[in-house]
């Protein structure tokens, strides 16, 4: 996998002496920067111009989050959620995929990474120690992939160890790379999940344009097992396409090769869903994309989805085939409501979010 | 402006032909043409030197044809000095329109891309779309600036209102030949806007996902039969067309309404009960609705209601 290299790299003065901005400075030496006092006017200008997406993708923004750092999961009360909490760190994603929600829903095209990550720990400390009692699930890989700018940032550095120390918090980063060097030598005492979001080979080859290939997303999962990391596995998006069966099916025969299902904290599954403004963006950023021409309908959410029939058949097959390499795996839904869960699973053990929250909750501290 | 000096100029040294800066799209002289016959031209055209014996129109476009229409051979023309600049002269006829009239979509697309040849994309989005009633942004731009290049056609038609002008920039996703097509039905089924949006775009989404060509759908004999039914009006035929497209984009979709349909016949719950599915049957919220009059239609509706949950295709669909 090629790793990212921005063309241009901007500092907010505000983040200047930070670790992160030291980290990312040291590890491009040949990349132009800029010092600015308000960054608002470079990104108003990639908004403004032609391709916000593609140049904004080009020009890493080192910037300070001036709000919360940890926020819930976005997840809407009709459907049922999983009760994630998201480490806001970094948005964007340079991996274009052309499905990617980020597309048409962040309002900065940079890539952007909140340097100011002394603020970030210190609302860490204070929240996780409210509330002491409660767990935490965490997540980094909402707004942006956790591990894609890792090379550059080091934050896995930072943010394992701190998390390897505490009792109630269970991390997760996501990731479509193979981006692991930093994670190999952490201490993470079991806290961290390192998790994958899979395909068929055939939609990462023709969807995901600079993800690495399934077999290099398994070989990092092997890697990280190695050394004692619990994984995750996120068959989001599922793509409903002629040959879905076989090619979902030959990526679990590949993951369970080489991943012990005993290894593995959880497994979710969601249907392609979309924004109705990310139809356009597919259209002219990926013309030869099919995805969205499937039978889709608005969702309760005001996403477009597929076809009720359609989620339900892929979900209850995959569930299937996952229970056959192991029964006891956690399998959940991202984003589906009550019925689907019945009609998929077969039972209605998971009545609302609390209830899937309990059980992710459980699972993940499992170590 | 510049220097203008103002001659007696033969009409046929003027090139009517030459049309590099002017961006009038869409008229008739009618109006214009009775004008000039009454009262003559008040206001001479812009014209400025292209050759030893030719002259360019800047403004004054219409009534030069209207001259030459009504077989005036020489009339009265203000002359541009040959120092201002091509852009600059633009310019002037740009803002001589603005000045008493609103561009129509395929002017403003003409006026675009002439200014393509003087400013870049930044210049056009940020100065000259506010100043045609555009949002200064790129996304405008791109929408805008193909229309220009659109058949006679189309632009006639979204200059006369009878195409909206979002559909005629999807035009531009299809060959010459299938725009021809689709022009041709959209036109004799006369859908309103959003009817036209949504045809178009169910058109471009079954080629894409059954890989066919537009003339194969169009020539489906379901398709043609409709448009030939002699004994269907305007707009039936409007809608039987569009739920014959909905069929090809959406075939499980509208197969489950259809199912729906047929199992809420067998369900027997007569006129006075109403029973409805979720919205394009994603939430899962059926409702069921009647009306009554006296306690004896209210144990009526209420005994019918009561049997569906032993109907088995109900369950089914109810409980999975």
């Amino acid at each position: 996998m090629v790793r990212y290299i921005p063309r241009k790299i901007i500092v907010d003065t505000k983040v200047r002496d930070s670790l992160l901005t030291d980290n990312v400075l040291n590890n491009l030496p040949g990349v132009p920067v800029e010092y600015v006092a308000d960054a608002s006017t470079a990104i108003d200008a990639i908004r403004g111009g032609k391709d916000p997406l593609c140049v904004g993708k080009k020009v890493l923004l080192l910037t300070e989050n001036r709000g919360r750092f940890l926020k819930p999961c976005p997840g809407t009360k009709e459907y049922i959620c999983c009760g994630y909490q998201i480490l806001n760190f970094a948005t964007n994603c340079n991996l274009e995929c052309s499905y990617c929600i980020l597309q048409s829903y962040l309002n900065n095209p940079a890539m952007v990474v909140y340097a100011n990550a002394e603020d970030m720990f210190a609302e860490l400390e204070d929240k996780l120690s409210q509330d002491s009692e409660s767990i935490y699930r965490i997540g980094t890989g909402e707004f942006t992939d956790s591990l894609a700018l890792d090379h550059l940032t080091g934050f896995a550095k930072l943010i394992v160890p701190y998390f390897a120390h505490k009792g109630n918090v269970i991390l997760e980063l996501k990731t479509k790379t193979d981006n692991i060097g930093n994670l190999i030598d952490l201490q993470h005492n079991g806290n961290t999940v390192i998790s994958w979001s899979l395909n068929t080979e055939e939609v990462a080859q023709r969807e995901e344009f600079f993800a690495p290939s399934i077999d290099d997303r398994i070989d990092a999962a092997f890697k990280c097992q190695k050394v004692g990391y619990r994984l995750g596995f996120h068959f989001d998006p599922l793509i409903y396409y002629t040959g879905w069966e076989e090619g979902y099916q030959k990526t679990l025969e590949r993951l369970f090769a080489k991943i012990d299902t005993r290894n593995v904290s959880w497994i979710s599954m969601g249907g392609f869903r979309f924004l109705p403004e990310l139809k356009p963006v597919i259209q002219k950023r990926f013309p030869q994309s099919k995805i969205i021409y499937d039978e889709f309908v608005p969702g309760m959410d005001g996403k477009m989805r597929y076809f009720k029939p359609i989620r339900i058949e892929m979900y209850s097959k995959m569930l299937e085939w996952i229970r056959d390499y192991d029964p006891k795996l956690c399998v959940y839904l991202c984003m589906e409501s009550r019925e689907v869960w019945r009609k998929v699973f077969k039972e209605d053990r998971v009545e609302n979010s609390e209830n899937l929250a309990k059980i992710l909750d459980n699972t993940g501290d499992n170590k | 402006m510049g220097n203008v000096e103002y001659k007696q100029l033969d009409l046929k040294s003027i090139d009517l032909t030459d049309t590099t800066f002017v961006i009038t799209y869409g008229f008739t002289l009618t109006q214009l043409k009775k004008s000039i016959e009454k009262i003559g031209i008040l206001n001479p055209p812009l014209v400025k030197k292209k050759s030893e014996e030719q002259y360019r129109i800047v403004c004054g476009y219409k009534r030069l044809l209207v001259c030459q229409d009504i077989g005036i051979e020489e009339l009265r023309c203000a002359v541009m000095g040959q120092n201002i600049e091509d852009k600059d002269t633009f310019l002037t006829s740009l803002y001589d329109n603005l000045s008493h009239r609103a561009l129509n979509p395929v002017e403003k697309s003409i006026t675009i891309s002439k200014l393509q040849k003087y400013y870049s994309g930044e210049i056009i989005v940020k100065n000259f779309l506010p100043l045609l009633g555009l949002n200064s942004h790129y996304s405008v731009l791109d929408r805008i600036k193909p229309l220009s290049g659109l058949d006679v056609k189309i632009k006639d038609a979204v200059v006369d209102g009878r195409i909206d002008e979002g559909v005629a920039a999807k035009f531009l996703n299809f060959s010459e030949k299938d725009r021809e097509l689709i022009f041709q039905l959209l036109s004799a089924l006369r859908f309103s806007k959003n009817k036209q949006n949504e045809v178009i775009d169910n058109f471009y989404d079954i080629t894409k996902k059954d890989g066919c060509s537009i003339s194969s759908i169009l020539d489906a004999k379901e398709l043609r039969d409709i448009l030939a039914d002699s004994s269907l009006n305007i707009p039936q035929k409007g809608s039987r067309v569009r739920y014959f497209l909905r069929k090809l984009r959406y075939p499980k979709i509208v197969k489950a309404e259809k199912d729906f349909l047929e199992m809420k016949k067998n369900l027997n719950l007569g006129d006075s009960i109403k029973l409805t599915p979720p919205p394009s049957f994603e939430g899962d919220k059926y409702c069921i609705e009647f009306q009554f009059e006296t306690l004896d239609d209210l144990e009526e509706n209420l005994k019918r209601i009561d049997s569906i949950k032993q109907n088995k295709e109900f369950k089914r669909i109810i409980e999975g």
